[in-house]
């Protein structure tokens, strides 16, 4: 089912089952979001949908060890899109895994790359437009109490998620599988790399600026002015607490600060500064 | 007996709702069915609906974007809906009752995603010494572990004591702690960032991260927009790179 065009791509024969594709984009649907947390957003949710297919394809435990480190950093995306972001990666790993040459960071740019515009499309189409719809057009029944109300929007949910999720799983690893073969085949692997690392390091730039955020309410008073140190901040440069703060986080991590300590003093700092009132 | 019946399933109801295993739970946020299951708890099937339609009409246009719940229409649900129903209130008179719980839900959503961060050590650990079974722990369980205490309790003390009881109860939880959470989840995204950051390990590269990050904070332009920009400048670096291999290397 998956490859119509057998000639298209080499090596055509998928390492995994039909079913066992399925599992992993179920386990990505449904449980993805389930151990959400602020260090990590999404990332151990997505490394535990792909976990039991990377110990399948490697065989070598420091090769395990490494794919499943890899895909336990930050992630987020809208799941059902996102599903896209899956498939590619899947492909990926199973090309990585038959011992074709494809970068670590080949696979991470990818998706860092991908996650927000994914991300933004997918959550204005599912949560501003259909949703709301969906919602709008069975209120109507549950004003008086009509079960019709109840039902049609879990229906809406139940059968538009899995079936555009599952495709877009579907159409991701295709073309992912296509694509890296073509990569690899024409030698523009370099390119590519290069290519996705900027997109990437882009990419990193606009989600740290949307999802990281401080401020600080301090203000002053003299002679019946109150000036607002936000406001100054702001004058200076706009997010400059947030870039500070992400600056701060990058460079404790480089000099090989211990992540459990980052996470700590973060905690700490910010209750401290909060009952002191200075964020 | 039968009261404290009913606060347990509405508790269990609220935190099987806020779960987050995707549409398994997420219809069970929605004040009608809340309003359906409560309505059949206090057997007033139809009016249960007619409440929740009542709320629901209020909380349309909340949504959650981006990880953030502005709104814990769950919440204000669970603990107005029971009230509405026992007390023969209608939808507006409920709602009025439940906003100060809104922020207790922002609160409880605050403090699980917290806590989430042990678990997320727990699966470094697992992965070091590759325990794939154990990542089930860490991505699945644990985490409904977490949202059970800290979704459960609050809600089963609120339907069981009623509103009266509870409210002076959170006002007791300082204004700094819930504050100070709040801003701990402003910041701690940061160190994922900087992990994949490290982890694309292109110094040189960084410019890109500048242009990113500042683009954002003086346009507030859409995500799918930034795509765009980001395509451009890899198709303006990959061409203008004299030795591709040098430029992209460290």
């Amino acid at each position: 089912m998956f490859f119509k065009n057998k000639k298209e791509v080499e090596n055509s024969k998928s390492l995994l089952t039909k079913k066992e594709h399925f599992r992993i984009w179920l386990r990505f649907q449904l449980f993805v979001n389930t151990g959400s947390s602020f260090d990590r957003l999404y990332g151990m949710g997505f490394c535990y949908s792909i976990a039991k297919f990377l110990n399948k394809v490697y065989k070598n435990k420091e090769d395990l060890k490494s794919a499943l480190k890899r895909h336990s950093t930050t992630f987020i995306t809208e799941p059902t899109y996102g599903a896209a972001i899956l498939g590619a990666t899947v492909a990926m790993e199973e090309a990585k895994s038959e011992g074709e040459d494809v970068p670590e960071e080949l696979i991470t740019n990818f998706k860092t790359g991908l996650m927000g515009p994914i991300a933004g499309f997918g959550d204005s189409l599912n949560w501003a437009t259909i949703m709301p719809l969906a919602k709008a057009i069975f209120l109507p029944f549950a004003y008086v109490g009509s079960l019709a109300g109840v039902l049609g929007e879990v229906l809406v949910f139940w059968l538009y998620v899995p079936v555009v999720g599952y495709s877009m799983y579907k159409l991701g690893y295709k073309e992912g599988r296509q694509s890296i073969f073509t990569i690899l085949k024409k030698g523009i692997i370099q390119k590519i790399l290069v290519g996705a690392s900027v997109m990437g390091m882009f990419m990193m730039g606009v989600m740290a600026s949307s999802y990281v955020s401080l401020s600080t309410p301090l203000a002053f008073t003299s002679n019946d002015v109150t000036v607002k140190l936000q406001e100054i901040l702001d004058g200076i440069l706009p997010g400059l607490l947030p870039f500070a703060s992400m600056l701060a986080t990058y460079l404790f991590l480089a000099k090989k600060g211990k992540y459990t300590h980052l996470l700590l003093i973060i905690i700490v700092i910010s209750l401290v500064c909060s009952f002191f009132g200075i964020f | 007996m039968e009261k404290l019946i009913i606060a347990i399933i509405i508790a269990l109801l609220y935190w099987f709702s806020c779960a987050e295993i995707s549409i398994l739970t997420m219809p069970f946020q929605s004040p009608i069915i809340i309003g359906a299951i409560a309505g059949l708890l206090y057997g007033d099937f139809t009016q249960g609906i007619i409440i929740g339609a009542g709320l629901q009409a209020m909380y349309m246009g909340v949504f959650t974007a981006g990880n953030v719940l502005p709104n814990d229409k769950a919440l204000a649900s669970c603990v107005a809906i029971p009230i509405a129903l026992s007390a023969g209130l209608d939808a507006t008179a409920a709602i009025a009752v439940s906003v100060p719980f809104g922020v207790l839900g922002a609160f409880i959503d605050t403090l699980r995603k917290t806590i989430n961060s042990y678990w997320v050590k727990k699966g470094d650990e697992y992965i070091e010494n590759g325990n794939i079974k154990g990542l089930r722990l860490a991505a699945v369980t644990g985490p409904l572990i977490t949202q059970f205490v800290v979704r459960f309790f609050p809600v089963l003390i609120i339907t069981y004591f009623g509103v009266s009881f509870a409210q002076p109860l959170v006002a007791m939880i300082p204004d700094w702690i819930m504050n100070g959470l709040t801003v701990a989840g402003g910041v701690l995204p940061a160190i994922g960032f900087a992990t994949c950051i490290l982890m694309i390990g292109k110094k040189n590269l960084l410019p890109y991260f500048l242009i990113g990050f500042f683009l954002v904070q003086v346009s507030s332009m859409p995500m799918i927009t930034t795509a765009i920009f980001a395509l451009a400048l890899a198709a303006l670096h990959v061409q203008f790179s004299k030795d591709i291999s040098l430029n992209g290397g460290e």
